[in-house]
């Protein structure tokens, strides 16, 4: 019983936080959910080994992510074909509005932004996930921050304007 | 940028780490964990499968001491067995020689043609209003070997009917080869499945024609296995619906009708084809029944699949001249569904005046369009019996007493049926097809056996962008006929 339980805390407490990680990359918080639940699932199938590693909610926001990048060259009929539902995930219209001002970034320092600021991880370990070197993620991190702060700016115009 | 604007940015970030995702209801722990457990069981059962099937062909593959004898192809070495059929050649899967200044492009030009023809001709015999499913790669692949053996106005018959006449025998074999390989080469490098196979099945104690053995290996990297239709033709057919089911991936079972082959047939000429690829761009997971328009004026409730919420597809469109027409294409690009909906004559109409220039000239008017796309998911499949067919089209001579296949061997031969089954599924997933060609020949001695004779309807053609070759076409009009 202990896996079981430590399994479904982790999926409790991370799946929120994981399907806006993933929402911010992809920019359609519905299908994130749908990666999330896929990780989760795969992560069950070997969770003696998983429970093991430092961070298992890594392992999983990792898995997610690359079926969410890769999806449809991976294979979609093994996702939850059945449990994908058309509406969107409704969002607070601020955290909405930052991950719309993601989508408008460039692929490469949108990923950036999201696995350091968002997720977490190191300069080192975004470059490792990117296949870059760090002194380029830097770059990107610094030309993303800066583009991402004008989009913000942009979207609270544009908000007011509408007022 | 300032420090200001940069500290508000990493905190807007920061904030989305505790957000929260909204009232619909995740799946239960429970559950996640009944799904996963079911896959590793189901993984397990693979590998067992996987295990038991490497057991097998080690067994099958301890050499036998065959010496040639028996076997007047007495250079043959038994490569495999399955039940009562001994694998002399297999095959090799690799592409045959490639003559200087023979390109596949002329052969792919060729084969577009022979395809439009194809299904105008089984549209006709089909009254042009039932769903049609055929794969004219398969169908000629499996003619081009036969072409191997033909000599005088049996191969000139053969050519011209798949479009071949203005090069040499030994281009046309290169042509086709060079097709396959460029085809499979790109299926590859796009991460798609798109697999041909081609075997010859030989009658035991049948005297083959070296250069036709050492051609067909070759060019068409065909595997030979030797049977004995004369004393057991059901097993001969039972080890050659394996192969079939093999090579189509369990989708197509059993490629000749009962009765087809006999204890007179000396020879099987088959070929496989297998398709499977996901969209590049992709619909919504579900289905949504919606009306489609049957040709006689009816209509009838289908599953509908549609463009995503997140937003509409990104495609090559054309809806000029009275066709709506919308390309599709599959991870990596160059393969693509090509989608030709008539608003204003009939689909039979269409396919009974679409010629390869007609082709380019739609291909050329479409233009990338932003689109929302409903169509109907299919779940069809067919079977051609294609003598008629094939009589149509210009080849006659292969199934008459006087059909000359020496080139394949000294013993007189001829056609005795040609046939096809084909699937095709198509999910909001991607596209699955199947299809499966075999050429029976016997020894024309004793007679020949007799041969048996988008919310409207629309085409839908797997192609390769690139050199134009049709994979596999269909005729829809009753999407839900199955």
């Amino acid at each position: 019983m202990q896996a079981e339980d430590e399994f479904d805390e982790l999926y409790r407490t991370s799946r929120d936080r994981l399907v806006v990680q993933i929402a911010a990359i992809t920019g359609d918080p519905s299908e994130a959910r749908d990666f999330v639940q896929e990780a989760f699932i795969r992560a069950w199938t070997k969770w003696d080994q998983i429970s093991t590693y430092d961070d298992p909610e890594g392992w999983i926001r990792r898995v997610a992510y690359r079926l969410a990048v890769g999806r449809w060259r991976r294979g979609r009929k093994l996702l939850l074909r059945a449990d994908v539902h058309q509406e969107r995930v409704e969002m607070p219209g601020e955290q909405a509005g930052v991950i719309e001002a993601l989508q408008r970034l460039p692929s490469m320092e949108r990923r950036a932004i999201v696995l350091h600021h968002v997720c977490g991880l190191s300069v080192e370990e975004t470059a490792a996930e990117l296949s870059a070197p760090s002194g380029t993620v830097k770059s990107w991190l610094s030309r993303g921050r800066a583009r991402l702060a004008t989009e913000l700016d942009d979207t609270e115009e544009v908000g007011h304007g509408k007022r | 940028m300032g420090s200001d604007d940069e500290v508000v940015v990493v905190r807007e970030l920061a904030m989305l780490e505790n957000v929260s995702t909204g009232t619909r209801p995740w799946l239960e722990p429970e559950e996640l964990r009944r799904k996963g457990r079911n896959r590793r069981l189901r993984r397990r059962g693979g590998v067992v499968g996987a295990a038991l099937v490497v057991v097998v062909l080690l067994a099958t593959l301890i050499p036998i001491g065959f010496g040639g004898r028996g076997n007047p192809n007495g250079n043959f070495h038994v490569a495999a067995r399955s039940g009562p059929a001994i694998q002399l050649v297999s095959a090799n899967g690799t592409a045959g020689p490639i003559l200087a200044g023979t390109s596949s492009r002329a052969v792919a030009r060729s084969e577009q043609q022979f395809s439009l023809s194809l299904l105008k001709q089984i549209s006709a015999f089909n009254s042009g209003s039932s769903n049609i499913v055929v794969s004219p790669l398969s169908l000629a692949t499996a003619l081009a070997m036969l072409e191997l053996g033909a000599k005088g106005s049996t191969e000139t018959q053969l050519a011209h009917t798949l479009g071949t006449s203005a090069l040499t025998a030994e281009q046309q074999a290169a042509g086709w080869s060079a097709l396959s390989a460029e085809l499979a080469a790109a299926g590859t490098s796009a991460g798609i499945a798109l697999q041909s196979a081609n075997s010859l099945w030989l009658q035991k104690g049948l005297a083959m024609e070296p250069t036709f053995m050492t051609d067909l290996s070759s060019y068409f990297a065909s595997g030979v296995w030797q049977v004995d239709f004369a004393a057991d033709p059901s097993a001969a057919v039972v080890a050659l619906n394996a192969w079939v089911a093999r090579e189509t991936h369990g989708h197509i079972t059993s490629l000749f009708a009962p009765g087809a082959i006999t204890n007179q047939t000396a020879l099987v000429l088959a070929n496989a084809v297998y398709f499977k690829a996901a969209w590049e761009q992709p619909f919504s997971a579900g289905t949504v029944d919606d009306t489609f328009h049957l040709p006689g004026g009816t209509t009838s409730p289908v599953p509908f699949m549609r463009t995503p919420a997140g937003g509409p597809l990104d495609v090559p469109v054309s809806t000029a001249s009275g066709l709506d027409v919308v390309q599709l294409p599959y991870v990596g690009g160059r393969m693509a569904a090509l989608v030709i909906m008539p608003t204003a004559e009939s689909l039979s109409t269409l396919t009974g005046s679409l010629t390869a220039a007609g082709l380019d000239r739609i291909v050329s008017s479409m233009k990338p369009t932003s689109l929302d796309l409903a169509m109907p998911t299919l779940s069809l499949s067919d079977t051609h019996e294609l003598i008629p067919t094939l009589k149509t089209l210009g080849t006659r001579a292969a199934f008459a007493s006087n059909a000359d296949l020496s080139g394949l061997s000294p013993t007189p031969l001829v056609v005795t049926d040609v046939v096809q089954k084909a699937t095709l599924d198509v999910t909001p997933w991607g596209t699955e097809a199947t299809a499966a060609t075999g050429i029976a020949v016997a020894n024309s001695a004793r007679p020949a056996s007799a041969t048996l004779a988008i919310d409207h309807p629309f085409l839908f053609l797997i192609r390769d962008t690139d050199t134009g070759a049709i994979l596999f076409e269909a005729q829809v009009n009753s999407p839900g006929a199955g």
